[in-house]
């Protein structure tokens, strides 16, 4: 990208308006976002988890989207499980420079992943081979696959079609703008699926467990409870209001008596009260 | 949801006010994003000027916040490593991909000091701290801001809403504060910030 000749206020008035139609792009793209929300609150709902990967400053980007799901900055959203896989260098490592479906985010995506989870790959429209191979690894296991790419509006994807589920494009030639576009594109379907997640389950199959409201085990809501008695190896009985349920108190200083949020089985925080030190 | 979405209608079409609520954010971040560039101009100018003057010395840059902000200064310090353009690249690093040091910071000492203890060892005068935050009230951040000033770096600071204690205690030479609630907006719009600066530090350094 090069940047034009001029004085700083002009250089400002440049950025200013390089940002403004991949903007205004990105909005008209509401429909294919909204349909990637639902697709990834669906898989969410079932069980599945969002498993997201990039290179260079991508890398950051899924980092980010994964703290997202499961540290939700609003407090009361559901934590939702979600890991980066670029955030472990050592995962990474391999052959210096390795690439192919054996190596990098593809090796992990064929360890890691399960057919019900959603991979999420950020393309920067420049070396992005392991990214693309992550998400053709997930695709043959059955992933739902979401790419976030970046194509010039010109060339219509110069950097050849990216095989996912929900392709999502910057439409800009800028990789600066493109990953301004990312991040907003990202936290747009946080919010979306949990906007999704909140309304009314679809006429779907429920799990029997689920029928009666609250099973601590299969919800993927974070749900309070009261510490009922402790247990050895991290565990212990807890009233969720409708029954008794053994959960993992591993994570926090529960005390009996305390309120605890629970997640998947797992208490979460304490969210304090009652505890007798007992 | 009605506080993240107040355009969801409550018996409207889901499916409709989903798609019309999404075009609505994606048009507020972008004009989020040209009133921050519009209304912090010269501080930007600014900045990016005393940020190419400590390149040219041989200064490197320092990247640090918590959260989505750690995985933003990440992406900061691989921004001003890359060349842009005509831009070369200069020494970039964030203080929080270290999982080894993060953690035997955190759990030896306190998580206050994760990156002022960074900064102490590495930190030289005339390099540049740059601070990210939503709420500009984080400890850790605030700490290595003073810990910069005290070697004497460029100190750079962004944060959300009113600023935080960042902004009331002046602990940045050079103070961006997106004035929006919504942690993810701010987000954005310091993405866009970065990249200005990242922008405009290159070609002040080109054409000194």
């Amino acid at each position: 990208m090069a940047i034009e000749p001029g004085t700083p206020e002009d250089l400002l008035e440049q950025a200013a308006a390089r940002r403004a139609a991949p903007g205004r792009a990105l909005a008209r793209d509401a429909g294919p976002i909204a349909a990637a929300a639902r697709g990834m609150a669906a898989r969410l709902r079932r069980g599945g988890r969002l498993i997201t990967f990039g290179d260079g400053a991508a890398a950051a980007d899924a980092g980010h989207v994964a703290v997202e799901f499961t540290h939700p900055v609003i407090v009361g959203k559901r934590a939702l499980p979600a890991i980066s896989l670029a955030g472990d260098a050592a995962a990474l490592g391999g052959p210096a420079g390795g690439s192919g479906p054996e190596t990098g985010f593809a090796a992990q995506i064929r360890t890691f992943g399960r057919p019900g989870d959603i991979a999420l790959g950020v393309l920067t429209g420049e070396d992005d081979r392991r990214v693309r191979d992550g998400l053709a690894a997930a695709r043959e296991l059955g992933l739902l696959t979401v790419a976030l790419t970046a194509a010039s509006p010109e060339e219509g994807g110069s950097s050849g079609p990216v095989a996912a589920d929900h392709v999502l494009t910057a439409w800009c030639d800028d990789p600066l703008v493109a990953r301004e576009l990312h991040v907003t594109a990202y936290h747009l379907l946080w919010e979306l699926v949990h906007v999704v997640l909140d309304e009314p389950e679809e006429a779907a199959p429920r799990a029997a467990c689920d029928t009666g409201g609250t099973c601590v085990t299969c919800s993927d809501t974070a749900v309070p409870v009261h510490v009922t008695e402790l247990r050895p190896g991290g565990l212990a009985l807890v009233d969720t209001g409708e029954g008794v349920e053994e959960v993992s108190v591993a994570l926090v200083e529960a005390r009996v008596g305390d309120v605890v949020l629970v997640h998947a089985k797992e208490a979460i925080a304490v969210l304090g009260g009652g505890g007798d030190g007992s | 949801m009605s506080a993240l979405y107040p355009f969801l209608a409550p018996d409207g079409d889901a499916a409709t006010d989903l798609v019309r609520s999404t075009e609505a954010k994606a048009a507020e971040s972008l004009e989020l994003r040209l009133r921050v560039l519009a209304g912090l101009g010269p501080a930007l100018v600014s900045c990016a000027a005393a940020m190419a003057a400590a390149f040219r010395a041989g200064g490197t840059l320092f990247a640090f916040g918590n959260g989505g902000s750690s995985t933003d200064a990440q992406a900061v310090a691989q921004v001003f490593r890359t060349p842009y353009g005509s831009s070369p690249g200069v020494p970039a690093i964030c203080l929080t991909g270290d999982a080894a040091l993060l953690t035997a910071l955190a759990n030896d000492v306190a998580f206050e000091v994760v990156f002022a203890r960074q900064l102490a060892a590495l930190g030289r005068p005339g390099d540049v701290a740059m601070a990210l935050s939503t709420s500009g009230g984080s400890v850790n951040v605030l700490r290595g801001l003073e810990q910069a000033r005290r070697t004497g770096m460029v100190t750079v600071g962004l944060a959300g809403a009113g600023g935080g204690r960042m902004a009331e205690e002046g602990l940045a030479d050079h103070l961006f504060v997106v004035p929006s609630s919504s942690v993810h907006r701010v987000q954005e719009a310091q993405t866009t910030l970065c990249h200005v600066l990242r922008e405009l530090a290159g070609r002040a350094r080109a054409e000194a």
